[in-house]
Parts: structure tokens; C-alpha cells; sequence
């Protein structure tokens, strides 16, 4: 029994950032020989990328928008519901995973905030169906399925975000230039810096020199998640010939 | 099955990024350690691509790998390196891992989100400020003026719900 609690308190510090090396070695070698344990690592991962998921929907307003930034009544009840949901199946007591199945259908890939929804449920279909051809490297198909999505859901970031990555992937670089745009004006938070981070090196690509010092300057500034990355490479850029 | 690395990245980039910083004392580095340990994790696939037996050995792989690299860039003290993202995304992880297996992980990440809104809003804040902002509960308890005890209790407790919202375990009523 200790000696389970003391490797939970480690994993817990693991997830803090308090181990040195060796303390992160032990644990790591404990977790390879310990089923349990490494699936108490995987459980921890998730809730810690679950927090992550959740700072970046409390960070998400919509913006760009002449009316405001306001959150859309729809959200509030998508979440209400949603907590009624769980709620329910909490005093039913049968198996959550089987009982979140249903929730499936409205779930959006790991990357991108599960807040960031879209009400039409038609829609939803139509961004997992962008996904599956993401995740089969379609971009074409990516292309044309977000598109549609997006005359629904013009403000949605991470489809804005995804569809961006696809004209970069099919060498459409003004086009993945408006994406990343539009996408970072509808996000906030790491989703907000990365498309931010995409559009500088898109811009790179196109030898857009100026305009990627500009959103790079913007990035570093920010003192974000990708502000390193932007100082790097603006000192990168300054080192070049002219 | 082929596993798209965002799908991996997203799930234990935070714990990734943990590593690192308790390694290196510092924040601002860990990002690109955590997408460098990815790096390492796919050159090792390009010399081998069924190198990794299912998820499990992939994440230890990975883990074990930042850890080394967190210990090298404290060592050498060398500036940041700005990676690029956009060639990893053309890049898949082989493991075997069967779409249910996937489905639960989605399934997971969605319990786990409705779970965390139904937190409180402090239980929240003690989450984010513990394993995102990586404080101590010493230094939570100087900011909140709430007993470290309280916290460490506060903590376990939160994690321990987290936990059976995972194991599919019915929630002891309070």
C-alpha cells in the first residue's frame, strides 16, 4: 500500500515538473515494470492534457466579429447539457466509457478544444469526416470537406486551422496564408499561436520575408507557448544575407 | 494501425513539457524539448517502423527521451531551436493499436472534459496551477493562503474522482 502511494505522490510530481533526472528515470523504469503504474501515467497524461484543453476553451472568445465578442447562447447550453449528461450517467452507475459513446458523434480531434463546437450536429458529421481524411493524409479531401463546413461555420478555428494545414500541404500558400489568419482571429490560446506560427512560415515559404518578420515579431512578443520559437527564428532571419 | 502523431502529442505533450522543466529549472525551453523528443521518436521509426509494440512503448520511448534531451540542453546550456512543425504532420506512429482503441482514448478525453466542468472552479485552478503552471504546493499556499495540507488533500482527492472517471467506477456519494 505504501509503497503505491509513494509512486502515486511521484507521479503526481512528475506531472508538476518537480523531479531532477534521476527521480524522472526511476519513476520511468518503475512505469515499465508496473502495469498499474503505467497506466496511472496514462491517466494522468489525460487530465493533464484535459486542463490544457480546458484553459484553451476558457481563453476562446469569439473575435473578428463587428457585433462582439460574445459567447454564443448555444455554447452555454451544449455545456449545460453536457454536464446534465454526465451528471446523469453518474447516478445511473453503468460503464461511462459505453455511456459517452453517444458523445462520440459530437467530439472533435484531441487538438482542438471540445468548446469549440459547432450547434448544427450535420455540420459536426462533416468536420469528422474532415478529420478521418486527415488523418488519412487526403488533403483534397480535407480541402473540400472543411470548406463546406466552413460556409456553415465561418468562424470555426480549428477548421480554419486544419484547412490552412491542407492548402500548405497542397502548395496553396495564399490560401493557407487567409486560413492561418482567419484561424488565429477566431482562437486564442496555443491554437491562436500556432496558427499564428503556421501563417510566419507559410510566409517564409512564399519568401514573404517581411510580412513573416511582422507575425513573428507579434508571436514573440506574446510571451506564449511558441514565443521562443519565434525569437529563434527571427534571429535566424537576421543573421541571413540580404 | 498508424496513429497521427497529433493525436499522440496532444496526450502527453503536457507531461512532456513537466519532464522538461523539472529537468532544465526552466520554463521557456520546454516546448521545443518536448517537439525534439517527438523528432527522436520518429527517427527512430524511420530506421525501424514496427519499432514500437503498441502506444505504451512508443510514450516511454518518448518520455525517456526528452528526459535526455532536457539533461543535454542543461549540460551544454545551448539556446533554443526553433522547430518546425510542419513536417511532422505528414508523419504517422505504427503501433498496434486496434480503432476501438482510439475510440476509447476519444472517449477518455471527452469523460475527462466533462468531468473537469463539473470541478469546481478552484479545484480547477488548483489543476492548472499544479500541472500546467508546474507550481509547487508550497508556493500555491503562499498565493491562496491555503494550508499545504488542505492542498495535498485537495489534490489527491481531485485526482483520485479524475481517476474513476477513467476506471469506469461508480463516484462515492458525499
Amino acid at each position: 500500500m505504501n509503497a503505491n502511494k509513494d509512486h502515486r505522490t511521484q507521479l503526481a510530481r512528475l506531472a508538476a515538473g518537480e523531479l531532477d533526472e534521476h527521480e524522472v528515470q526511476e519513476v520511468l523504469d518503475q512505469v515499465e515494470k508496473d502495469e498499474e503504474l503505467s497506466q496511472e501515467l496514462d491517466a494522468l497524461a489525460d487530465v493533464m492534457a484535459a486542463v490544457d484543453r480546458a484553459r484553451a476553451s476558457e481563453l476562446a472568445t469569439p473575435v473578428g466579429r463587428p457585433r462582439g465578442a460574445r459567447l454564443p447562447l448555444w455554447l452555454g447550453g451544449l455545456a449545460a447539457a453536457g454536464l446534465v449528461l454526465f451528471l446523469a450517467i453518474d447516478r445511473r452507475g453503468p460503464s461511462r466509457a459505453t455511456d459517452t459513446a453517444e458523445l462520440i458523434d459530437h467530439s472533435i480531434p484531441p487538438f482542438t478544444s471540445t468548446t469549440q463546437r459547432s450547434g448544427n450536429s450535420g455540420s459536426v458529421t462533416g468536420f469528422k469526416e474532415a478529420m478521418s481524411a486527415y488523418q488519412g493524409r487526403d488533403f483534397q479531401a480535407v480541402r473540400e470537406s472543411l470548406t463546406r463546413f466552413l460556409d456553415e461555420n465561418p468562424d470555426h478555428g480549428p477548421a480554419l486551422f486544419y484547412r490552412g494545414v491542407s492548402h500548405s500541404q497542397l502548395g496553396m500558400l495564399e490560401q493557407a496564408v487567409r486560413d492561418f489568419d482567419q484561424a488565429a482571429k477566431n482562437s486564442r490560446g496555443y491554437l491562436h499561436e500556432h496558427s499564428l506560427w503556421r501563417l510566419a512560415n507559410v510566409r517564409l515559404a512564399q519568401g514573404e520575408i517581411g510580412e513573416a518578420q511582422a507575425v513573428l515579431l507579434e508571436l514573440s512578443a506574446m510571451g506564449g507557448e511558441f514565443s521562443p520559437n519565434a525569437v529563434d527564428r527571427l534571429e535566424e532571419l537576421a543573421e541571413q544575407p540580404r | 494501425m498508424r496513429v497521427p502523431w497529433e493525436t499522440f502529442y496532444a496526450r502527453y505533450r503536457p507531461l512532456a513539457c513537466s519532464i522538461a522543466a523539472g529537468i532544465t529549472g526552466s520554463a521557456s525551453d520546454v516546448e521545443d524539448l518536448a517537439q525534439e523528443g517527438m523528432l527522436a521518436l520518429f527517427a527512430a521509426l524511420e530506421q525501424d517502423e514496427n519499432r514500437f509494440d503498441d502506444l505504451t512503448h512508443a510514450r516511454n520511448y518518448f518520455l525517456r527521451a526528452v528526459r535526455n534531451l532536457a539533461m543535454k540542453q542543461r549540460e551544454r546550456r545551448r539556446p533554443t531551436q526553433t522547430l518546425p512543425l510542419d513536417h511532422l504532420e505528414e508523419r504517422m506512429i505504427s503501433t498496434r493499436v486496434s480503432s476501438e482503441d482510439l475510440d476509447v482514448l476519444q472517449q477518455r478525453q471527452v469523460a475527462l472534459d466533462l468531468a473537469l466542468e463539473a470541478l469546481g472552479p478552484e479545484d480547477r485552478d488548483l489543476l492548472e496551477r499544479r500541472f500546467l503552471k508546474r507550481k509547487t504546493l508550497e508556493s500555491i499556499s503562499t498565493e491562496t493562503g491555503i494550508a499545504v495540507s488542505t492542498l495535498h488533500s485537495r489534490e489527491k482527492s481531485i485526482l483520485d474522482r479524475l481517476r474513476r472517471v477513467l476506471r469506469d467506477a461508480p463516484e462515492e456519494q458525499q
